[in-house]
């Protein structure tokens, strides 16, 4: 039995590499196929991990609530209907909406300047609540977050940001003062380092906890419920159903507000959501594009073992008057089959590799190469060869073995 | 009795026509005959030798080798037969080109299940080394003679150590004196003991083999 596998792959490597230029003519397709389906499982899986990596940043349980710019009209009927902007009481309210709520947090941007910053070091000084570091997940380096006591006592401590404690040095480490506007106020912690670019997401602005230097809400301007805050961030203790509490989160800010549409609502799920369709349509599109040129391929090597077969009509004839029985017959010829879409496959391989690198370099897309980008486009060829090998190997099998040696002709 | 064809008969559709070239052939053959079977041309000499070579089903009569009845007989076991059983010597030889002529030789062996890679080398090399090529193991069939590719093709029926050889003008495409030497080697694996059918329409071919008979109006006829 291993002498006659041996013999059928000795036979179908001489028979390609009788005709090697039309050998590889024939693989054309399968190697365009397996190219472009591997650089879309790369380039898609890369632009997977790294939605689900700018989106999870955000938190999947999280719904933002974030004050608008509003236009002169929107103003005009804010005053007119009393509504006060985002406010932390908004937070109260929706905890009596019997939500499933775990925590709430809520920040205020502030256009304030720290001190002693180098130039390429961008510090933004941003007032929020106790739950601001649960609710986005970030972890300390060093020292702690901001407490209820500094909320309620207003006491001027902050939490940096790892470029800022780091661009300030010893400046930058827990105890230190450091001035911000004309104040000192005094480091308690530092946050973990958080690779994230500032690039968009959707439609949100991903914030750099890098450089964010973190007050307690109320310390820089006017009390905590006073001015209007930046952004509200309700974290739900479930996913499931979070449409359905994002209508509710919504309704009951905007009746709060009287009716003002002064706010968004993000919810990073969704953007996830959307993010996993967009992505889903192009892995339809351009997989539909790479099973074309797979088919197309199939039709190269069908053509070729065809060709092959009304070559060696009489070598079929003689291994049948030998002992060959039909089944032997297309073992040998599916052989050829799959050793070319093999070969196909691993040169396809190397394409998509190099097509995939070439994207990622030109249009700075990440990619992502795992076993099962590798194997499963590597087997969609095999498949393929097989698929297309049998009708030419079947024909090959089903021949008279007198005619094919001669007799009758 | 090795061979025992009783009533066999087959013909083939020509249009319309069904030609009948066989009408009930009887033949028998005992373990060391070395038949030669001749006739004119299109009188069935190589239809017989191709249902004899289980080739061709037979569309009447009964076949039975070595007592076993090969009428029905599904393709797979008469496969099996070809391969241990059966050997063919055709007058264009048929080597694979691409194989050496170890490789040719033990062509028949990748079919075979059950014996040993050392005992199907040791056919192989026995085969070969009777049919005088111990010299040219490793040579292409481009790179042989005549007489030489016809002894490769012995030598792969040899190989198997089978009960019957069908040689179908085994001497057909050679010259005088190498068709004589192919001779004295059939005569040479006969006085081995194998049983040879040998189809030629060459009466001094034929008065090589140790009994002559002649396919003549669709049945054989001795002398």
């Amino acid at each position: 039995m291993a002498e006659f596998f041996s013999d059928s792959v000795r036979t179908a490597i001489t028979s390609l590499a009788q005709h090697k230029l039309r050998s590889l003519l024939s693989i054309v397709g399968i190697v365009c196929g397996v190219s472009t389906v591997l650089a879309i499982f790369a380039i898609g899986a890369g632009a997977e991990a790294e939605t689900m990596r700018r989106i999870g940043q955000l938190g999947l349980n999280n719904i933002y609530l974030r004050a608008d710019n509003l236009t002169e009209q929107q103003i005009a009927r804010a005053r007119r209907y009393q509504s006060r902007g985002l406010q932390i009481g908004d937070l109260t309210r929706l905890q009596t909406t019997g939500l499933p709520i775990r925590r709430t947090a809520a920040s205020r941007d502030q256009r304030v300047e720290l001190a002693g910053l180098p130039d390429d070091v961008q510090g933004r000084v941003i007032e929020a609540t106790r739950d601001y570091r649960a609710v986005l997940g970030l972890t300390m380096a060093a020292g702690r977050f901001l407490a209820d006591r500094d909320l309620a006592d207003r006491n001027r401590v902050c939490v940096l940001g790892w470029s800022v404690s780091a661009a300030l040095g010893a400046d930058g480490k827990p105890g230190a003062l450091i001035r911000i506007g004309s104040e000192l106020w005094q480091v308690v912690g530092v946050l973990d380092r958080r690779d994230v670019d500032a690039a968009e997401t959707g439609r949100i602005s991903l914030l750099d906890i890098n450089t964010m230097i973190i007050v307690p809400l109320g310390t820089l301007g006017a009390a905590a419920d006073g001015e209007p805050v930046s952004e509200l961030i309700v974290e739900l203790a479930t996913v499931e159903r979070i449409e359905a509490a994002t209508v509710v989160i919504a309704g009951t800010v905007r009746a709060a507000h009287h009716g003002v549409d002064d706010f968004s609502v993000i919810v990073p799920n969704e953007l996830l959501s959307q993010a996993r369709e967009i992505q889903r349509l192009f892995t339809i599109v351009f997989g539909s594009i790479g099973t074309l040129s797979l088919i197309i391929g199939g039709v190269g090597i069908m053509n070729i073992m065809l060709a092959g077969i009304s070559e060696r009509v009489r070598e079929i004839g003689l291994r049948r008057a030998v002992g060959a029985r039909p089944d032997h017959i297309v073992v040998q010829f599916l052989s050829e089959a799959v050793l070319l879409t093999t070969l196909g496959g691993l040169l396809g391989l190397a394409g998509g590799w190099a097509l995939a690198r070439g994207v990622s370099l030109y249009a700075g897309w990440p990619i992502v190469i795992s076993s099962a980008t590798i194997v499963l486009p590597l087997l969609m060829a095999l498949a393929t060869g097989c698929l297309f090998g049998i009708y030419p190997a079947f024909k090959a099998a089903r021949m008279d073995p007198l005619q094919a040696l001669g007799y009758g002709e | 009795m090795i061979v025992e064809l009783r009533g066999v008969c087959h013909g083939y559709r020509r249009g319309a026509d069904l030609v009948e070239v066989l009408g009930g052939v009887d033949l028998c053959l005992d373990p060391g005959d070395f038949v030669a079977v001749m006739g004119a041309s299109g009188t069935g000499k190589s239809t017989l030798l191709h249902i004899l070579g289980c080739l061709l089903r037979p569309a009447g009569g009964s076949y039975l080798l070595d007592g076993e009845q090969l009428q029905g007989r599904p393709e797979r076991e008469l496969a099996a037969l070809r391969s241990r059983r059966i050997a063919h010597v055709f007058q264009m030889f048929y080597l694979l080109p691409h194989l050496d002529v170890v490789q040719n030789v033990a062509l028949p062996f990748l079919y075979q299940e059950g014996l040993s890679r050392s005992e199907v080398r040791y056919r192989v090399d026995d085969a070969i080394d009777r049919v005088g090529l111990g010299q040219r193991r490793k040579h292409r069939p481009a790179e042989l003679s005549g007489g030489e590719l016809q002894r490769v093709a012995i030598a792969r029926a040899l190989a198997p150590r089978p009960d019957l050889i069908l040689a179908d003008e085994p001497t057909g495409n050679l010259d005088a004196r190498t068709g004589g030497d192919i001779l004295d080697l059939f005569q040479a694996m006969n006085d081995d003991g194998h049983t040879i059918v040998m189809v030629t329409h060459d009466r001094h071919v034929a008065s090589r083999a140790g009994r002559l008979v002649t396919l003549r109006d669709g049945t054989l006829h001795d002398g």
